[in-house]
């Protein structure tokens, strides 16, 4: 059973790096919330049925992950890994982990790229990504991409962004997908 | 980030309720403590009235056959009452913890998810959740035994003169008068050799031991199971619930 578990998951692991590679960011259209946030929990069931839960990096302004009595340090080495931190910008590294903020103590900014740079520290292949919150401006979100983008690069993570706004589908047209691809379960 | 660095984290997170905790075990340790010392202090008792009795010769002992009958049954009666007494305990801490680990579990419903998302096994959760109890239960309990160990070498006698009362009192409520009086007498006309110390029914608990009072490790190893167990089911439960409400 081991074996074909793990066979499962690379066939799975394959699939979705054919649709999501090369390591970049990716933005999938969804005309509506509610559309949004069935893309969203079908394709995190898509990793769990087939055993690769442990490649996917989540990041929401809701469920955010955040443990609330650890610091921002600890809550981004929460698996244990204290891979390269250098991929984290001087300014988030200066701010929230030299001084060893409580993780109660972020924004809702800064907890997105908290969970963003968990991913990418704790080595995930895939992030996904939750559309920007509402109160985010049009200047956050570009520095959020921005960073982003230079740090997935860097790492060899995709980050998959599910989103409303349709500028952004135009913006990358080489990376963007008007209907969301269906993550198809390699075990069927 | 370590196991335990996240274990001391919420430790100090959630002190109220934690505090809250330690209340309980000091007052279960406490409680069973009592119970088995008592216990212990009743099968010594029976133990030197049967010692006792080996000093009578064999017809005294059938002449008084209802009174020894009675002050055995009561020996039996009280020990038997102190040992449900004690199983009763650790099945009400197994019962509080189960309930109160899953009002917990409400209360820390954002952590237990934000564990489930950065992609923690629901063992890793629960292993962590068990083990901020047991720093609890182990800091309770040895709360309770230094203080035994250190000022409690009163507590000992005390304990003996309330468990030899509550057998008197078992005694005297189970026997009728006039035939106990009766098969005293004969019992004590017809005694071989003289013994020490006072009252032949109710010989007195013995010396004292070195820990004034018994059962600490049966205390601590079942307080542990007990605890253990409520909250271990309390969890699994929990945690089968929030990872469902995250990806039915």
């Amino acid at each position: 059973m081991p074996l074909f578990q793990s066979n499962t998951t690379k066939t799975f692991q394959a699939q979705v790096r054919q649709l999501f590679t090369p390591a970049d960011l990716y933005f999938i259209y969804c005309a509506n919330l509610s559309a949004l946030e069935t893309c969203y929990r079908q394709y995190i069931q898509a990793f769990m049925a087939n055993g690769a839960r442990k490649s996917l990096g989540l990041i929401t302004p809701t469920d955010t992950g955040v443990v609330p009595y650890l610091s921002v340090r600890n809550n981004l080495l929460i698996n244990g890994r204290t891979k390269d931190l250098a991929l984290i910008p001087d300014a988030f590294r200066r701010d929230l982990l030299q001084a060893d903020v409580p993780a109660t103590a972020l924004t809702v900014t800064q907890t997105l790229y908290l969970q963003l740079f968990r991913g990418v520290v704790a080595g995930r292949e895939f992030l996904l990504m939750h559309d920007f919150p509402a109160r985010m401006t049009l200047q956050e979100r570009r520095d959020f991409l921005n960073v982003a983008a230079t740090s997935v690069r860097a790492r060899g993570t995709s980050l998959i962004l599910l989103t409303q706004d349709e500028n952004l589908i135009t913006a990358h047209p080489a990376t963007s997908w008007t209907t969301a691809p269906q993550l198809s379960d390699a075990t069927a | 980030m370590r196991f335990l660095d996240r274990a001391l984290g919420a430790l100090r997170f959630h002190r109220r309720a934690y505090l809250g905790e330690l209340f309980g075990i000091l007052v279960f340790t406490c409680t069973s403590l009592f119970l088995l010392t008592c216990q212990n202090n009743i099968t010594v008792m029976r133990q030197g009235f049967l010692s006792r009795l080996d000093q009578f010769d064999h017809s005294a002992v059938t002449q008084a056959a209802s009174l020894i009958r009675t002050v055995k049954h009561t020996y039996a009666t009280l020990a038997q009452s102190y040992q449900w007494g004690w199983w009763g305990l650790l099945v009400a801490l197994a019962g509080i913890s189960f309930a109160l680990t899953l009002w917990a579990g409400r209360q820390r419903q954002g952590e237990t998810t934000a564990y489930l998302l950065v992609g923690k096994s629901p063992w890793d959760i629960a292993a962590q959740y068990l083990l901020e109890s047991l720093i609890v239960y182990a800091a309770g309990f040895t709360l309770v035994w230094l203080s035994v160990t250190l000022i409690g070498t009163s507590l000992g006698s005390q304990l003996s003169q309330f468990t030899n009362t509550a057998f008197t009192r078992t005694l005297t409520a189970a026997l009728s008068g006039t035939t106990a009086a009766q098969d005293l007498e004969a019992l004590m006309h017809a005694h071989l050799t003289s013994f020490s110390g006072p009252g032949l029914l109710a010989p007195g608990a013995g010396p004292q031991p070195q820990v004034p009072l018994n059962g600490g490790l049966r205390t601590l190893l079942a307080g542990a199971l007990a605890l253990l167990g409520g909250q271990g089911a309390a969890l699994c439960l929990t945690l089968l619930l929030a990872r469902r409400r995250l990806h039915p």
